[in-house]
């Protein structure tokens, strides 16, 4: 019995470290528990709560934000360095996955399901490279160099400014779908175009550009 | 033979019986002279989801083999990142002229060297990792100097601190690229240490001459300029050049969300204790939570669209108020409430885990979410708790804790909403020309 009594007086002195250290393993904070029933009952004598008398009433009114940040839709892309100053149509996703291209040769288009202008993670900008007769909006990409600035109004009137960073181009077969558009920790800008061979038989140039920009304002 | 043997069982079971009612009835006297309501799941459930004293994350106490870049970096910025947030206590608290929580937070900062050092010792040798980290916590008590010196109006011990600091700051930098091998270059290192320096003194300037909304923006950048900082101590102690590290989307965002839900945690903490104590930088302090939420959200809609990303968003903001609802009660002594919030807050998580699963198509599941922030929110209440009754030294540890839990909620978000930005990605490249004008081999 006396033998009994001894493992229960352990069992209940560890169980009650156990519960005033909060439940961690006996064996990684029994030294901590034990100080931690000292520090416990010193407090309670000190008694030097800082709680408040009154809670300000700032803090009882105060309620949490419930809406996201919000970015006006984008309209209008003009890079000055190219010369290129065009309203944005609206783009979707293809039936067959694929993005869909601009709908006309002069205009450009933003990418819908993706980031805005200034949001966070990739926004991503189309624009024909030539049309059937002729140059389009986006024939002069490939001339912009690292540093050169990109302005994309938005339907508030407010002008999100980006600069390039870098110019890639990619095999179509081949393209980068995470590199383009994967979330970025920062808000970015895609201007995507073709480039390269053009495939008589296809139809199609064989390459993309992607000229890849961050956000500076 | 038989009878006997059969009533020596029953007995023993009737002695263990009285053992476990001696236990629970101890166990609920000890919750009730802590003034915590009664909840006997706190004492039965398992040690992950409960609040511990265990500072490190367990899974980082079983395992100390080598850790290559990406979980270095992770590990680094899950720890300077809070180390960065306890120093901001640490001085705040000094200019407050508070020693029994200078004292508690200076405990805390002490073992923050020594995680940062075991975690370095897992890529460095073992002796490197010790100087740098003895560096560290020098630089540390250099800040606890600058804090003593504001507090006292002393402006030549003032400039006497940042001077040391400025010292300090190049002789670790020095260091870093020495036990780097030159992979971290020196000057790179003395800028980032010393812009870590000067935005951790500025923040407590700002709070010394209460201007709380700066103060807080401060603290933010310092908090994010750790971040950064990991990831180049990590590529620089693993061999790699830190501006060529081949980054992948999926780790830019875990370590985004590892940031951002680990700055809610710091976040939370001052805005409850804040709130419980009535200071005057509550609002400033909550206006950093709102932006975290914010950040969050933006986090989300970026991987997952705006409209799958709205209804758990909706749900975290619940959670935060809930939080801060249960300071209020605690300040206010009110039991009742205290424990409808505690019911409230696990509906809470288990409702985002819910959304959350649904929004990413059961790419993540609602039990682990449930569970992480579960275990997470038990240990803010508990903190609060501890603060309030003055228990400086476990209301730290226990806020540590929860720090130390948002790198694997960040870790299950990540990989669930990669999925998802995939199946949601454009498939190939652009059809964008149309006639053979722009042309070439």
């Amino acid at each position: 019995m006396s033998r009994v009594g001894g493992r229960t007086v352990h069992l209940v002195a560890a169980l009650l470290l156990l519960a005033l250290g909060g439940c961690a393993p006996v064996t990684d904070v029994a030294d901590r528990a034990h100080g931690s029933l000292v520090r416990y009952f010193d407090d309670y004598a000190r008694d030097r709560s800082p709680v408040a008398d009154e809670v300000p009433d700032s803090v009882r009114d105060f309620r949490p934000q419930t809406k996201p940040s919000s970015t006006p839709r984008p309209t209008r892309i003009e890079i000055p360095s190219i010369e290129v100053a065009s309203d944005l149509d609206l783009l979707d996703l293809a039936d067959d996955g694929a993005i869909e291209p601009p709908p006309q040769w002069e205009t450009a288009g933003w990418y819908r399901r993706g980031a805005r202008p200034g949001q966070r993670g990739p926004a991503v900008i189309l624009g024909h490279v030539d049309s059937t007769t002729g140059p389009a909006v986006f024939f002069r990409l490939d001339e912009l160099d690292k540093g050169d600035e990109i302005h994309v109004v938005r339907e508030d009137g407010s002008t999100a400014r980006f600069t390039v960073r870098r110019s890639e181009r990619y095999r179509k077969a081949r393209f980068p779908t995470g590199e383009v558009y994967s979330p970025t920790p920062h808000p970015t800008l895609r201007l995507v175009t073709c480039t390269g061979e053009f495939d008589q038989e296809a139809g199609s140039y064989r390459d993309n550009l992607v000229v890849f920009a961050d956000l500076i304002q | 033979m038989r009878t006997s043997g059969t009533a020596r069982i029953l007995a023993r079971l009737l002695v263990g019986l009285r053992v476990v009612a001696v236990i629970i009835a101890l166990a609920v006297l000890v919750q009730v002279l802590r003034g915590e309501p009664l909840a006997l799941d706190r004492l039965f459930s398992s040690p992950p989801s409960i609040g511990s004293v265990i500072t490190t994350s367990a899974t980082d106490q079983e395992q100390s083999g080598p850790l290559g870049r990406r979980e270095l970096r992770f590990k680094l910025q899950e720890l300077v990142a809070h180390d960065t947030m306890l120093a901001i206590r640490f001085m705040r608290s000094t200019i407050a002229d508070d020693p029994a929580f200078v004292d508690a937070a200076n405990a805390v900062l002490v073992r923050s060297a020594d995680d940062v050092e075991l975690a370095l010792a897992r890529a460095l040798p073992a002796e490197d990792a010790s100087a740098f980290a003895d560096g560290w916590a020098e630089y540390t008590q250099g800040l606890f100097a600058y804090a003593t010196a504001l507090r006292d109006d002393d402006d030549a011990a003032r400039e006497q601190a940042r001077e040391q600091l400025t010292a300090s700051a190049a002789e670790q930098a020095t260091l870093l690229s020495e036990i780097t091998d030159g992979s971290i270059e020196e000057d790179v290192a003395a800028t980032s240490l010393e812009m870590r320096g000067d935005l951790l003194l500025y923040q407590l300037d700002a709070y010394a001459g209460e201007d709380y909304d700066q103060a807080y923006e401060l603290a933010h950048e310092a908090y994010g300029h750790s971040a950064a900082f990991a990831a180049t101590l990590a590529a620089g102690a693993t061999g790699h050049d830190p501006h060529a590290v081949d980054v992948s989307a999926k780790e830019e965002l875990r370590a985004e969300l590892a940031r951002v839900l680990g700055e809610h945690v710091e976040l939370s903490t001052d805005t409850l204790r804040a709130g419980v104590t009535g200071s005057d930088d509550f609002s400033a302090a909550a206006g950093a939570l709102d932006g975290n939420t914010r950040e969050l959200s933006d986090i989300m809609a970026s991987a997952l669209g705006g409209k799958r990303a709205r209804k758990p968003i909706k749900l975290w903001s619940e959670h935060v108020d809930q939080l801060l609802r249960y300071a209020i009660a605690v300040a206010d002594q009110d039991a009742a409430t205290r424990r409808e919030l505690r019911d409230g807050l696990r509906a809470t998580s288990e409702r985002i885990g819910r959304q959350l699963e649904k929004a990413t198509d059961h790419e993540i599941n609602a039990i682990a979410v449930t569970e992480a922030l579960r275990s997470q929110q038990l240990l803010q209440l508990d903190q609060i708790d501890a603060y309030a009754r003055g228990d400086y030294a476990s209301a730290h540890d226990t806020a540590s804790t929860a720090h130390h839990r948002a790198a694997g909620l960040a870790k299950t978000l990540a990989s669930g909403f990669m999925t998802i930005v995939r199946t949601r990605m454009p498939q190939g490249g652009a059809d964008t020309g149309g006639g053979g004008t722009a042309s070439t081999p």
